[in-house]
């Protein structure tokens, strides 16, 4: 039985703002590209800048709670200071975030870790602080998107075509935040370790995963 | 090497890569299929008619600054072709070499030889700012900048080594060298060029952007500080604050000295970008190309 490999085209856009529509955006760029069969991954950053959940921190001013609050997550993490803690307060409530610190009290006592993100949410993990995303927004944070699961949908029905929506990293790390089907996630998965998004100035946030058989 | 199917450009974009130990600036033009083309070239222009081709976008302009090529612009000027056009420092060999494949790949490489012409004679002292017990300023968050300042320097020392300078670290590790032995290694190599690494701190945590101090005893060194401040500002997309003397420099003497604070770490945002390590790449390129323009003809 022939082995399935995986091709990745990697797609530069002009600098994508929340005027752009990610749905019309993704069906113009991968237009003769992208063809039933493949899948279309779609960087979660970039999904989050067309739906405005890009944030400049001088905008934000953050509360006491946020303050106090954003001295106990880890400093490398994106919650480590008191501008993302305060959005992470607007994203979920400061009742969840309250509940998240004592289950990250607890997790520690028991040695675990995740717990904060458990009880105060997922989609916590999602926000990418000052520069964790490409230019020219390294200078933002970055939310996650919202409603994913629909906009796979949408450029399936747009193009044809399989999608996810994709949080990968330079250390091997792919998340896949939504995927119009089990296959296109499992393809996603292996086809994005590489990370062929990209990073810093390479303005590529779709890519075009291709299978073949070898 | 002549496609004649339509093809789509996808992407493009620029890297510098070593091969046999020595370094390449090359253009990568990707495509869905291999493509013909039309080369014209002039004294630093180089220009790639792609026929048969759409470009995902209708144009583009990418800046470079990588000692060589300064940017490139790909453009759909007909129809159904796709021009490609380089800007480079000044004249430079190249060649045209590709990769097939999903996408395929067109690259045009350029030789970088010249640059090992202007480096290779430099001796060039690098200080890490800080160290040890002298932890210099901290970040709203928890970033030391006498491990940044080490981190830079590194990249600036390796950027340099690649094209013959001969570099000396003040520090190689964590540790407290008083400004006096750092200076006086300057002093006793006879170095060209003294380029300290620092951060800027300021009690206001609005303050942010890049600062460069000179030697004022030092011809030249006022230039050098101008020509960094630029580069590095264009690399990493900040603002000058500041171009200005620096008295303790006068310690240098005659040796150009600068001392480099390419951003403010008791901003928050600031500190945040010293937490991606392209960040030292590109200031470590920066100081590369001020140095470049100081000798460069």
């Amino acid at each position: 039985m022939a082995a399935l490999t995986f091709s990745s085209i990697p797609i530069k856009t002009h600098v994508v703002t929340e005027k752009d529509d990610i749905v019309e955006l993704t069906r113009k760029y991968t237009e003769g590209i992208a063809f039933p069969g493949d899948v279309i991954a779609v960087a979660k950053s970039v999904a989050a800048i067309t739906q405005g959940r890009a944030v400049l921190p001088e905008k934000i001013r953050p509360g006491l709670i946020a303050k106090f609050v954003s001295r106990f997550p880890a400093k490398h993490g994106s919650l480590a200071t008191p501008t993302a803690m305060q959005l992470a307060i607007r994203e979920v409530g400061i009742f969840k975030i309250l509940l998240g610190c004592a289950a990250s009290i607890f997790g520690r006592l028991v040695g675990a870790k995740g717990y904060f993100y458990i009880v105060a949410g997922r989609e916590l993990a999602l926000i990418d602080d000052i520069a964790g995303t490409m230019w020219p927004y390294e200078k933002h944070i970055i939310l996650g998107p919202r409603e994913p699961e629909k906009i796979v949908r949408s450029i399936l029905e747009a193009t044809g075509v399989d999608a996810v929506i994709a949080d990968v990293n330079d250390i091997k790390c792919v998340d896949i935040l939504a995927a119009t089907s089990p296959e296109s996630k499992r393809t996603a998965k292996e086809a994005l370790i590489d990370n062929p998004f990209g990073n810093d100035d390479q303005q590529t946030p779709i890519v075009v995963i291709k299978q073949q058989k070898s | 090497m002549a496609g004649q199917r339509f093809t789509q450009i996808t992407n493009f974009w620029s890297d510098v890569f070593e091969k046999d130990g020595r370094q390449f600036s090359r253009v990568t033009i990707e495509s869905t299929y291999p493509f013909s083309y039309q080369l014209n070239s002039s004294a630093a222009n180089v220009k790639m008619l792609i026929r048969k081709a759409l470009a995902n976008i209708d144009y583009l302009r990418t800046e470079v600054y990588d000692g060589l090529i300064n940017e490139f612009i790909v453009e759909q000027t007909e129809a159904k072709n796709v021009t490609a056009e380089i800007f480079l420092d000044c004249e430079t060999p190249f060649t045209v070499d590709f990769s097939e494949g999903i996408p395929a790949r067109t690259f045009i490489v350029f030789d970088r030889t010249r640059l090992y012409d202007i480096f290779s004679p430099l001796k060039i002292i690098i200080d890490p700012g800080h160290g040890g017990d002298d932890k210099g300023g901290t970040g709203p968050v928890d970033l030391l900048e006498k491990n940044v300042t080490l981190a830079m320097a590194g990249q600036t020392k390796i950027h340099l080594d690649k094209y013959g300078a001969q570099t000396l670290l003040t520090r190689k590790n964590d540790q407290n060298i008083p400004l006096r032995e750092r200076f006086n290694l300057a002093l006793s190599s006879k170095a060209d060029l003294f380029i300290s690494l620092h951060t800027n701190y300021d009690k206001n945590p609005e303050v942010k952007g890049l600062s460069v101090g000179y030697n004022p005893a030092a011809a030249g060194s006022e230039k050098l500080a101008g020509l960094i401040a630029k580069e590095v500002a264009r690399k990493i997309k900040c603002d000058i604050r500041e171009i200005k003397k620096d008295s303790r420099l006068t310690a240098l003497k005659k040796i150009s000295g600068v001392v480099v604070e390419p951003v403010t770490i008791s901003n928050y945002v600031e500190e945040g970008l010293l937490r991606n390590p392209h960040l030292y790449e590109k200031v470590a390129f920066g100081i590369f190309n001020g140095i470049k323009g100081l000798f460069d003809g």
